[in-house]
């Protein structure tokens, strides 16, 4: 443990005398202090704190990543390129232990800064809020919208394959049916192409609504304990037409809240409630997050953990809107304060830290610096690669559709199956949206990408680690 | 004298193995696996406790390939090598070697104390024990002034001292030393030999490879010359180095009359052209010592290093007066600090010169009487009983001369 702790100490010295550490330090006070001013939000109250929380704790984040994949790197690498390791393995101390003791110290550095980083931020950010001029509504808005911790529900997404499967068979029966000898009788490939085409159409056309037409859509698993106090919010971005155009106009819509089910009452009999409380037409911007509250009481709406949430077009210059796939609508309830949640973010970017490093000791316990950063980075941005492949082509594993699109995804796929996307560790957005971020998310974070994927890379490297022949390697020796 | 180097192998024989290497073999490789030099080729050696042994060779001889895979920092392509009759990368059998490298890898923003420190922590010593030996080895190796000085700030040779001293932190039982004297200034070889002759008196084995063969010759009892990677000789200093053809007798200087006479009864046995008689020269190194030690007597500052104090208390195994030796060690500073280890190898020095001296001048005197004409007995009697009373004297200026080391200059 005495020599544990002496690398440990030993790694924690180094560091802070490393030129690019320094360096990024000041872009980690930079970032804190001068960035918020650099940029500018929608102009309200809100914005700017959402911008605030978004950039600073982001850049943060990012720097405090790269400084301690350039350190770890450093720190285990370096030691054996100028032969000092020789002094230290011919000593009683195992080569994990000196691999655990650099890993340690590089990661408690980043964490002391993680932590003043965030006291100093959450300290800027009360001072700011304090010394701003608002008005109540810009303050309620805030507080319910941003300086919260709401966890977001998602509508039950319909099952598309059985509904393809039922619209196939229909349409097989309605040939045999009339005699006629297509080509879906012909095979199972060809079944299973127009099967694949049919479900694509289903969900393409899933969230278009026509005017005069209405869609609703339907929530589970909502907390059964809601009070009347409990506020709850609706959000969703509405596109014009079946393409994506990120083109804002404004379009005309109710929302409807709908009351439907069948409930037992207070002489042991049973109610029936159906009623639909819809909200006054109003203009809606496209192409843009909006959010509002819901106008019905919860214990009214909401019954058994489910509601109903639908949308009636009344739009008269377009020809229909569109809610895509995995926009919205959400629903957002409140279950934490925005403390609590800010400490979560900063500890899932702790998770962050502890991942990178571990990946970079990792490398670095068996490659040369420039190579072990490169392939560092060369992971990370990977990582980040396939996240975008994989979520901007959304179910395009299930369509098959164009071969690009397939082997896009089918890469970036195996890529997230593989390695660590660096995305995964920022949530500010959540935490600007006032979204929370929840223990079971943590935790299936940590055990996802910190166990299961950083962990073997690390024992793999130090399992190299120990059996390297480490006076192979020297710039001096 | 083939007696004594045989009774003194066998009872080195006796002694147990500390490394045992048996068709040793090293052979480095390029990125595609392609055989690429053959370092060490098929060597065997052992190393006994107690022993003191060098490792010679010029430059890619294979030497430092050796002390690597001693240290486990490199492993054997083929053969079998053992360190205490283990594996060379046995993490236990560590806490027993003291490793000093041929460059001395430090990090540089530590100071001299805290770099000790460091490694001492290393051996999981505790903050006291830690404090205790770093505070002696700084003394030991003169360095106790540049405590809290970065070591990134010291000269080649202070940075060496301070190799030196960590290699020492755990009181190893067997010591590996890279070109130990490399960088030193000639008083600091000094200590570096006179420290390694201490070592070998505490029962220490010690392997030592060096480019200046008189350190080597100084204190080691065997070399083991490398050539190409591979063994050219491996044996003791006294069987190697001795010239049995030739002798050589030593005595104070002789008036005229009296060398004539050794000569004509040498001549009688050897050509003339076969004898030379010349004044012994001083070792370089030496005078060099003389000096230094004149000019601390004189209390002149130097900013570098200074030459080590005593040796480390728990160095010297003796535990039970550690605050009498921080008292002798603070109170000692008016001696130079050299000469308490100095004296004390002088005088082990003096007792072997003794012994070499009584054993050639019996040598001599069996010599005399065997060669004198045997018709002159009495005149003969008279000329050995001369000799006799000459180097009796001879012998007494000898012991004076090495028991008292200021007065070799006259």
């Amino acid at each position: 443990m005495t020599a544990f702790l002496a690398i440990v100490k030993l790694t924690c010295r180094s560091a802070v005398r490393s030129h690019i550490f320094r360096l990024l330090l000041i872009l980690l006070l930079l970032s804190i202090f001068l960035l918020p001013f650099t940029l500018l939000g929608d102009g309200t109250p809100k914005g700017e704190v959402q911008i605030f929380l978004q950039y600073s704790l982001g850049f943060v984040g990012f720097i405090l990543c790269l400084s301690s994949v350039w350190l770890a790197c450093s720190e285990v690498s370096s030691d054996v390129e100028t032969a000092q390791i020789h002094m230290i393995v011919v000593k009683p101390v195992r080569r994990a232990v000196v691999l655990l003791g650099k890993y340690t110290g590089v990661v408690l550095i980043h964490l002391a800064l993680l932590l003043i980083a965030a006291v100093t931020v959450y300290a800027f950010l009360s001072f700011r809020l304090s010394s701003a001029d608002m008005t109540e509504d810009e303050r309620l808005m805030l507080d319910e919208q941003v300086l919260t911790a709401r966890a977001l529900y998602k509508p039950v997404r319909p099952d598309f394959n059985a509904l393809a499967q039922a619209e196939l068979d229909r349409r097989i029966a309605s040939a045999k049916e009339h005699g006629q000898d297509t080509f879906l009788l012909q095979n199972d490939q060809t079944r299973r192409e127009e099967f694949l085409e049919i479900r694509k159409e289903l969900i393409v056309t899933y969230g278009l609504i026509e005017e005069g037409d209405s869609l609703f859509w339907q929530f589970e698993g909502l907390p059964k304990d809601l009070t009347e106090d409990d506020v709850i919010f609706l959000r969703y971005t509405i596109y014009v037409n079946r393409f994506y155009v990120q083109d804002q106009n404004s379009v005309r819509g109710h929302w409807i809240f709908a009351a439907n089910y069948t409930r037992p009452d207070d002489n042991g009999g049973e109610t029936v409630v159906s009623d639909l409380i819809a909200t006054p037409e109003e203009d809606i911007l496209t192409a843009a997050q909006n959010e509002i509250t819901v106008p019905i009481r919860n214990s009214y709406f909401v019954y058994d953990g489910k509601a109903q949430v639908g949308f009636l077009n009344k739009d008269t210059n377009t020809s229909e809107l569109n809610f895509e796939e995995g926009r919205g609508p959400f629903l957002l309830i409140r279950e934490a304060g925005f403390f609590s949640n800010y400490c979560r973010a900063i500890l899932v970017m702790a998770v962050g830290i502890l991942s990178v490093t571990l990946l970079a000791s990792a490398v670095a316990a068996c490659l040369s610096l420039p190579i072990a950063i490169f392939f560092s980075a060369a992971y990370m941005l990977t990582g980040g690669l396939a996240n975008y492949l994989v979520s901007s082509i959304p179910d395009v594993a299930d369509f098959q559709a164009e071969y690009t699109g397939t082997f896009g995804y089918r890469f970036g796929d195996l890529m997230l199956n593989l390695i660590v996307p660096l995305q995964d560790f920022f949530v500010t957005g959540h935490l600007a949206n006032g979204e929370l971020i929840s223990f079971p998310f943590i935790g299936l974070l940590f055990a996802k990408d910190f166990i299961l994927r950083m962990l073997p890379v690390f024992l793999l490297g130090a399992w190299i680690y120990t059996r390297r022949e480490l006076a192979l390697v020297s710039k001096r020796g | 004298m083939a007696e004594a180097v045989k009774t003194t192998e066998k009872s080195a024989s006796e002694r147990p193995v500390v490394v045992s290497a048996i068709g040793l073999t090293k052979v480095f490789r390029d990125f595609w696996n392609r055989p690429k030099a053959k370092a060490v080729n098929d060597i065997d050696f052992e190393v006994r406790e107690g022993e003191v042994v060098g490792l010679l060779g010029p430059n890619g001889s294979g030497k430092s390939t050796t002390v690597k895979m001693l240290l486990g920092l490199l492993y054997p392509t083929g053969g079998r090598l053992t360190v205490f009759g283990k594996s060379p990368r046995d993490v236990e059998n560590k806490k027993l070697i003291g490793y000093l490298p041929e460059e001395t890898y430090l990090y540089k923003y530590l100071t001299a104390f805290e770099t000790l420190d460091f490694f001492a922590s290393l051996f999981g010593l505790s903050k006291e024990e830690r404090t205790r030996r770093c505070d002696q080895l700084l003394d030991m190796v003169g360095l106790a002034h540049a405590r809290n000085r970065p070591v990134g700030e010291f000269s080649k040779g202070m940075a060496r001292r301070i190799g030196l001293a960590q290699a020492m932190i755990n009181d190893p039982a067997f010591l590996i030393l890279d070109e130990p004297t490399s960088g030193l200034d000639p008083l600091g070889c000094r200590e570096v030999k006179d420290l390694i002759k201490l070592l070998k008196k505490r029962g220490k084995t010690v392997i030592v490879t060096s480019h200046l063969l008189s350190d080597v010759e100084e204190v080691c009892d065997r070399i083991i010359v490398l050539y190409g990677g591979r063994i050219r000789a491996n044996g003791g200093m006294e069987d190697l180095l001795t010239i049995r053809t030739n002798d050589t007798i030593t005595v104070p200087r002789l008036p005229e009359d009296a060398l004539e006479r050794i000569r004509q009864i040498v001549r009688e046995s050897v050509p003339d052209g076969e004898m030379s008689v010349a004044h012994p020269h001083m070792s370089l190194e030496d005078f060099f010592v003389d000096i230094v030690n004149e000019a601390k007597k004189e209390s002149l500052e130097t900013s570098g290093s200074r030459s080590g104090g005593a040796i480390a208390e728990y160095l010297t195994g003796d535990r039970e007066h550690d605050a009498k030796a921080v008292l002798d060690s603070l109170t000692r500073e008016e001696e130079t600090p050299a000469q308490t280890l100095a004296k004390k190898m002088e005088e082990d020095a003096a007792k072997a010169a003794e012994d070499a001296a009584k054993k050639r001048r019996d040598d001599l005197f069996a010599k005399l009487q065997a060669t004198a004409p045997a018709p002159e007995e009495e005149e003969s009697r008279q000329a050995q009983q001369e000799i006799e009373a000459k180097m009796s004297e001879a012998n007494r200026k000898l012991k004076d001369l090495l028991t008292n080391p200021t007065d070799r200059k006259d």
